[in-house]
């Protein structure tokens, strides 16, 4: 029989030899995370880097400066700015007699070839400047106008000069006519205004996330006005009102599985259920807006009712000895507690749902919708759906345009958690 | 008492002690007074008065045994607290035993003047009994103001009070071998000056009780002691 | 023993005198069980007016589940059943009829935590009054909220800050304004569920006195599992052991002469 009680004097010197060993482990250990954690941060810094570097190029393109002559006649016939008038003016004419001025093609080849280079949104941005300002009428001011899509490839380096002429998309001809321009000092490369104030557009170079972006926000909106007081109210039933039971235990699984469901399983619900046998129109953000509150229901119930969980006993059981009924204990007291994490939850919730494409897909939600809609009963498209399409398209261009969006998307996703953490820090009270 | 206590109900219960063991006190050296006055007036009323009020001093000692045991079952008093309530139940005894002494002295006062006693020069009884009570008056003095000073000085003056004792011991015994039939009286006269003598002695006891309230220890060194009485055969 | 058992019986008879000439409170046969377990054995008391009871015995014994039911927080628990019945004023708060909600305004608690709400410190005493009605303009809130205040013995160290939260105070004054914010609804009855066992002495020491003041215009009703501070504090004590009572009487009496051997043998310190 080896056993006998360890003297402290024993204990002491055993601890003090077994200390080195544990000493080494605990040191192995943290370097092991030290190295996750730069590994970590490494490829996050780099999937940034591949992001920001490819996005950047896409909130530039490329412009040229013509001298406009702002003839009244030939704008706006009619003289009364309307829009049958500017209809029926010349204004593209204008533009491609100052561009054939300083590149002077010849033959009708040519010159069908000189009229791609601008953009074909040239009268717009004509009528929309004499709208704004009706002086420029009877001026020869400088316009810049967007090049259009194969020039700006060209010019960014994708198509080359050196592949021959048969397998490019521009030809030499045009080449020629860029170089002259580009002499003259007259083309630039700035910040582009179609990719945030334009919507979607076949080319390209006029392309622009406001409409889906504006498709996004009111979407969201439909999701948060009927997701945040059904999740709140349902999580207040669940945790304060109802008894518990088999019942209410079935429906806690069966919350907790559905927010593990993918996402593209409501898109198939809102087609089936809103769309096929309600009848409702697709591609609007109202239904978008519905299946996205159901996928986020589960979620804002879940967070809401561990916020509820986590107010103190201690509240409700002072509130309940001065004499508050339920429904005071839970509006005046722990509603008002659990306000932080509910809105937290909220938030990540809204987040997740900003960042959704796939229900969206099967709702309809990807349809080619040049106008920016107005209302929620307006066709419309949302940021990770224009980009998905965008992403399809063949212009080289679209590449830029569409990390340019990707960037656009990530900086919402990363302020909505910032505000996320911002106001549950900001409510947070002491108890 | 400097602070008053966060619990004014413990200030209450403590003053109310501390009031029941002053009236017990005063009442005491009243009856001790009068005694001794009348041991020289041979009032015989007076003399009953005092023997009837002794029982005024019982109830009194009874209030203060048990508020004093009520403080320290309910209150757990510490420090100065305790020694104050301890030293409070011990006083409350000695000055009923004191009220016992003065009712005895009158009983045998009463028995004098039936024997016609007349003052036996070399026997001051009055001289005794005034300066015993002005021992108990300090006393009363030192208990009130907690002066430990005062209290050290008393428990020194009751060697005087021995001396005398032993006097007029030996004076009376004297007178008796002479006397045959002065024996009664002798008794009697004996028996009230060893009482004024056991009086002295308590007071003296409430002095050290008193020194031990204020400093938390009693007095190291032993009481002088001059009553030579139980030592010698007087021939 | 002297028992006037004439008009409930009892298995065993509680020692000491249960009931009370102008009982405020009266419980008659009451059991409480949290599911299976019996956590309170046919205990009969009365509580009178004006005066301050302490319940006192081991930890378990049941005392801080008895006090709850005078207040029907044990309603808040689900597996827990109340039998008997407890009469204020002869009606049995039970009763099906019985609105919980004024019950409570009627007997208030002090929970063994300071628990404040997380509120100003004002709107904390405000909240009673409030939602019940009790004030009838802003003027007379405020004359509320302080008068409770002064009672409490709060109002000199807090009148200057009225709107900072309540949680912000020490604990002593935290408990101080828990009671502040119980009498703000004029109870008749105050539960004290070991009002100070979180606090330091100094804290303890303010709070006994408040309550020995508070005892003067409200029944109290203090669990506690110190026998000091009920010796301290209370006029009479019960003696709880194992879900039954044990023993009622004068705290001094209790104190000094206990009359049932498993009374004096807590109360010295004999068994846990």
């Amino acid at each position: 029989m080896n056993n006998k009680i360890i003297s402290p004097l024993e204990a002491s010197s055993k601890v003090k030899n077994s200390i080195a060993k544990r000493r080494a482990k605990d040191n192995r250990l943290r370097l092991y995370g030290r190295i996750s954690i730069s590994l970590a941060v490494c490829f996050l810094l780099f999937l940034f880097y591949s992001i920001f570097s490819k996005g950047y190029s896409g909130f530039f393109q490329y412009y040229v400066t013509l001298d406009i002559n702002f003839d009244r006649e030939r704008i706006d016939p009619k003289g009364d700015l309307s829009e049958n008038s500017l209809f029926d003016g010349d204004a593209s004419v204008i533009v491609n007699e100052s561009l054939f001025s300083i590149i002077q093609p010849t033959g009708r080849k040519e010159k069908k070839q000189a009229k791609k280079i601008v953009s074909s949104g040239k009268d717009i941005r004509i009528t929309k400047m004499v709208k704004n300002n009706p002086s420029l009428f009877g001026t020869i001011t400088k316009v810049k106008f967007a090049l259009d899509d194969d020039i700006d490839s060209f010019l960014r380096g994708y198509i080359k000069r050196e592949t021959p002429e048969s397998e490019r998309r521009i030809s030499n001809k045009v080449i020629e006519y860029v170089d002259k321009l580009n002499e003259e000092g007259r083309i630039t490369y700035e910040f582009s205004d179609y990719i945030l104030s334009g919507s979607a557009s076949g080319n390209p170079e006029m392309a622009g996330i406001k409409g889906a972006f504006i498709g996004s926000m009111l979407t969201l909106s439909v999701c948060l006005l009927i997701s945040f007081p059904l999740g709140i109210a349902t999580a207040v039933y669940l945790e304060e009102i109802a008894k518990k039971n088999k019942i209410t235990e079935i429906i806690e699984v069966n919350i907790n599985n559905l927010a593990a469901v993918p996402s593209v399983v409501f898109g198939i619900m809102g087609l089936a259920i809103f769309i096929s046998i309600f009848g409702m129109p697709r591609s609007i953000p109202l239904v978008g807006g519905m299946v996205l509150a159901l996928m986020t229901l589960p979620t804002i119930i879940i967070s809401s009712r561990a916020a509820i969980r986590a107010v103190p006993p201690s509240v409700r059981d002072a509130a309940y000895g001065i004499g508050a009924s339920k429904i005071q204990v839970i509006f005046h007291h722990v509603i008002p507690l659990a306000m932080p994490g509910m809105l937290t939850g909220t938030i990540i919730g809204m987040a997740q749902a900003l960042g959704e494409t796939a229900p969206l897909l099967m709702i309809g939600m990807v349809a080619f919708i040049v106008d920016i809609p107005n209302s929620i009963v307006d066709p419309g498209t949302v940021l990770p759906v224009q980009i998905f399409m965008w992403a399809d398209f063949a212009e080289r261009m679209f590449v830029q345009k569409t990390s340019a969006a990707i960037i656009v998307l990530l900086v919402f996703l990363i302020s909505m958690n910032a505000f996320a953490v911002y106001l549950r820090k900001k409510l947070e009270r002491r108890w | 008492m400097e602070q008053n206590h966060i619990s004014s109900s413990f200030d209450k219960e403590l003053n109310k002690l501390n009031n029941n063991l002053l009236k017990l006190g005063n009442t005491a050296l009243d009856q001790f007074e009068k005694c001794i006055n009348n041991f020289g007036t041979q009032n015989l009323d007076e003399i009953k008065t005092v023997i009837n009020t002794d029982k005024i001093l019982d109830d009194l000692d009874d209030k203060v045994q048990k508020s004093g045991f009520e403080i320290i079952a309910l209150r757990a008093p510490q420090a100065a607290d305790l020694r104050r309530v301890i030293v409070a139940l011990k006083i409350a005894t000695i000055f009923e035993r004191i009220g016992d002494y003065s009712r005895n002295i009158s009983n045998r006062t009463k028995l004098l003047i039936d024997l016609k006693y007349t003052d036996l020069p070399g026997v001051n009884i009055g001289k005794m009994g005034q300066k015993t009570q002005t021992m108990f008056e300090d006393v009363l003095d030192a208990y009130i103001n907690e002066d430990d000073n005062l209290a050290v000085k008393i428990r020194n003056s009751d060697i005087k009070i021995d001396k005398m004792h032993t006097e007029y011991y030996l004076e009376i015994i004297s007178h008796m071998q002479r006397k045959k039939n002065f024996a009664p009286t002798g008794t009697h006269l004996l028996f009230i000056a060893k009482n004024i003598e056991r009086v002295a002695d308590y007071v003296t006891d409430v002095a050290e009780q008193i020194y031990f309230l204020v400093n938390g220890h009693v007095l190291s060194d032993h009481r002088p002691k001059a009553d030579k009485t139980s030592l010698k055969i007087p021939n | 023993m002297n028992n006037n058992r004439n008009d409930f019986r009892s298995l065993e008879l509680t020692v000491g005198d249960v009931f009370s000439k102008d009982a405020r409170l009266k419980a008659r046969n009451v059991n409480v069980f949290y599911g299976e377990n019996k956590a309170i054995d046919n205990v009969t008391i009365d509580i009178g007016s004006k005066e301050v009871i302490s319940f006192i015995g081991p930890s378990g014994c049941g005392k801080s589940t008895f006090l709850r039911c005078f207040n029907r927080m044990n309603d808040t628990i689900d597996s827990c059943l109340v039998q008997g019945e407890i009469t204020i004023d002869d009606e049995n708060i039970y009763n099906k009829k019985i609105d919980v909600v004024p019950l409570r305004a009627r007997i208030g608690m002090v929970f063994q935590k300071p628990n404040p709400f997380p509120k100003s410190i004002y709107d904390n005493v405000a909240y009673g009054p409030r939602i019940h009605g009790l004030s009838e303009n802003k003027e007379h809130l405020d004359y509320i909220v302080e008068e409770s205040l002064k009672r409490a013995g709060l109002w000199n160290e807090v009148s200057d800050r009225l709107q900072s939260p309540g949680t912000g105070l020490s604990g002593g004054q935290q408990q101080r304004l828990c009671i502040a914010r119980t009498i703000a609804v004029s109870p008749e009855v105050i539960l004290m569920d070991e009002p100070c066992s979180a606090l330091d002495p100094i804290a303890t020491a303010k709070i006994e006195e408040l309550i020995h003041e508070l005892g003067n215009d409200y029944s109290i009703v203090i669990v506690t599992h110190s026998m000091q501070q009920a010796a301290r504090v209370s006029k009479r004590t019960a003696y709880f052991h194992l879900g039954k009572l044990i023993e009622v009487g004068r705290t001094k009496d209790i104190f000094t002469r206990p009359q049932h051997n498993k009374t004096e043998a807590y109360i010295s310190g004999k068994i846990g």
